[in-house]
């Protein structure tokens, strides 16, 4: 089935999610919400033990997981952006360090991911696609750590972070392709 | 709807942006100022749900020092600590990034100890007007919460009658908790979602009827 949200006409068919896709969405957002809740601890404690940059690279791709996940099962537009932001949402609603910062970079890094889907106009949902949608995931994150944290980072060491998010989140993206196959 | 002070819509703009705030400001006694508030709201309304929040952001106090004291010591001389003179801006930088987070914390923990998750649905689509597929799927994310800790407890117990270990810590183990989990999550969801369609999901709306049909219902 084609779908084209850009264009509007007779012969365009607009995205029509059912219950089923609704239903999908939820329980990734309540997967990944319930895991991303305990990854916070994760993500500290290895900041503390080996620094900033080995831990963005170890644990910021799963932030991004629930995206392609969503898009290689449901294969539909914006099914990337609603996956990331139904489990930023449901993180932001369970006690966590990240209170609602889950949902604003959940927003962010949804949209970003969905890009990658549009560019291969929701014809593909394969694995490089899927690697590039978790990678782009990694730029808003980083633009939004750059605004947190601003006081703290220098320009320079930025650069490196955002290649590790990037690499962090292509990695995971390349996984839940894997994952959504089995799933699926 | 609620007998709260604060309905669940207000509560969500009220936390989305106090925390959009917390990334743009600044300074340390407004950051202060917005914590205290919020910080005692949430050990009033949910002490032990909340508490190991406030752990998380004190673990993440030495990483948070340790940036600063790397990448922003500089300014005049404030003390030494093992032998290293720590400057002003390292002190204030320090302060900065661990009060903005402090805030976050804080506002996220006032507002799920206030509310319920379901409160928090029903307000997100009766006040703020979210579709209702995306209220839905927020709501059975959270009915499918109880579900998935059974299905976990299940296959721990499995892994340790088998003589595995009970948590996951390799990559390969984390796979045999997290596959079975989404598989057997999707299988439900999807089986919900074709029941909910069976029974008109899509059809759902305020039903409109005539004065005249209402004078009769009423009759």
């Amino acid at each position: 089935m084609r779908y084209n949200i850009f264009l509007s006409g007779e012969n365009v068919r607009r995205p029509s999610y059912t219950a089923i896709d609704y239903a999908v969405l939820g329980a990734i957002a309540v997967a990944f919400g319930i895991m991303f809740a305990p990854w916070w601890t994760v993500y500290y404690g290895l900041k503390s033990a080996l620094g900033p940059i080995p831990a963005k690279l170890i644990t910021y791709g799963l932030w991004f997981f629930p995206a392609p996940l969503a898009a290689v099962i449901l294969k539909k537009p914006l099914s990337a952006f609603m996956g990331e932001t139904l489990a930023a949402l449901v993180e932001s609603l369970i006690p966590n360090a990240g209170g609602f910062t889950n949902l604003i970079y959940g927003l962010a890094q949804g949209a970003f991911s969905e890009i990658a889907f549009a560019a291969g106009r929701y014809k593909r949902f394969g694995a490089l696609i899927s690697a590039l949608s978790g990678a782009l995931a990694g730029i808003p994150s980083v633009l939004l750590d750059a605004i947190l944290y601003s006081s703290i980072y220098p320009l320079g060491y930025m650069i490196y972070i955002i290649i590790a998010v990037m690499a962090s989140g292509a990695i995971y993206g390349y996984l839940a392709y894997l994952v959504g196959k089995v799933v699926k | 709807m609620s007998d709260k002070m604060l309905s669940p819509g207000a509560g969500f703009i009220y936390a989305l942006s106090l925390t959009a705030l917390a990334f743009i400001l600044r300074s340390e006694i407004v950051l202060l100022a917005m914590v205290i508030p919020n910080f005692l709201l949430s050990l009033y309304y949910g002490r032990k749900k909340v508490a190991w929040v406030y752990v998380l952001i004190l673990i993440s106090a030495p990483g948070i020092f340790l940036n600063a004291l790397f990448f922003s010591n500089y300014g005049t001389l404030y003390t030494t600590i093992l032998g290293r003179p720590i400057y002003s801006n390292c002190i204030s930088s320090f302060l900065i990034v661990f009060l903005r987070i402090a805030v976050i914390g804080s506002v996220g923990a006032f507002f799920v100890s206030y509310y319920t998750p379901m409160e928090i649905v029903k307000g997100l689509e009766k006040e703020l007007h979210f579709p209702k597929g995306i209220a839905f799927s927020v709501a059975y994310a959270f009915r499918l919460m109880p579900l998935i800790s059974k299905d976990f407890s299940e296959i721990r117990k499995v892994r340790k009658q088998r003589g595995y270990r009970a948590f996951p810590l390799t990559a390969e183990e984390f796979i045999t908790y997290a596959a079975p989990l989404l598989r057997i999550s999707y299988e439900r969801a999807f089986w919900t979602g074709v029941a909910m369609e069976l029974r008109g999901f899509r059809l759902r709306g305020k039903r409109r009827i005539s004065s005249r049909e209402q004078a009769r219902f009423e009759k």
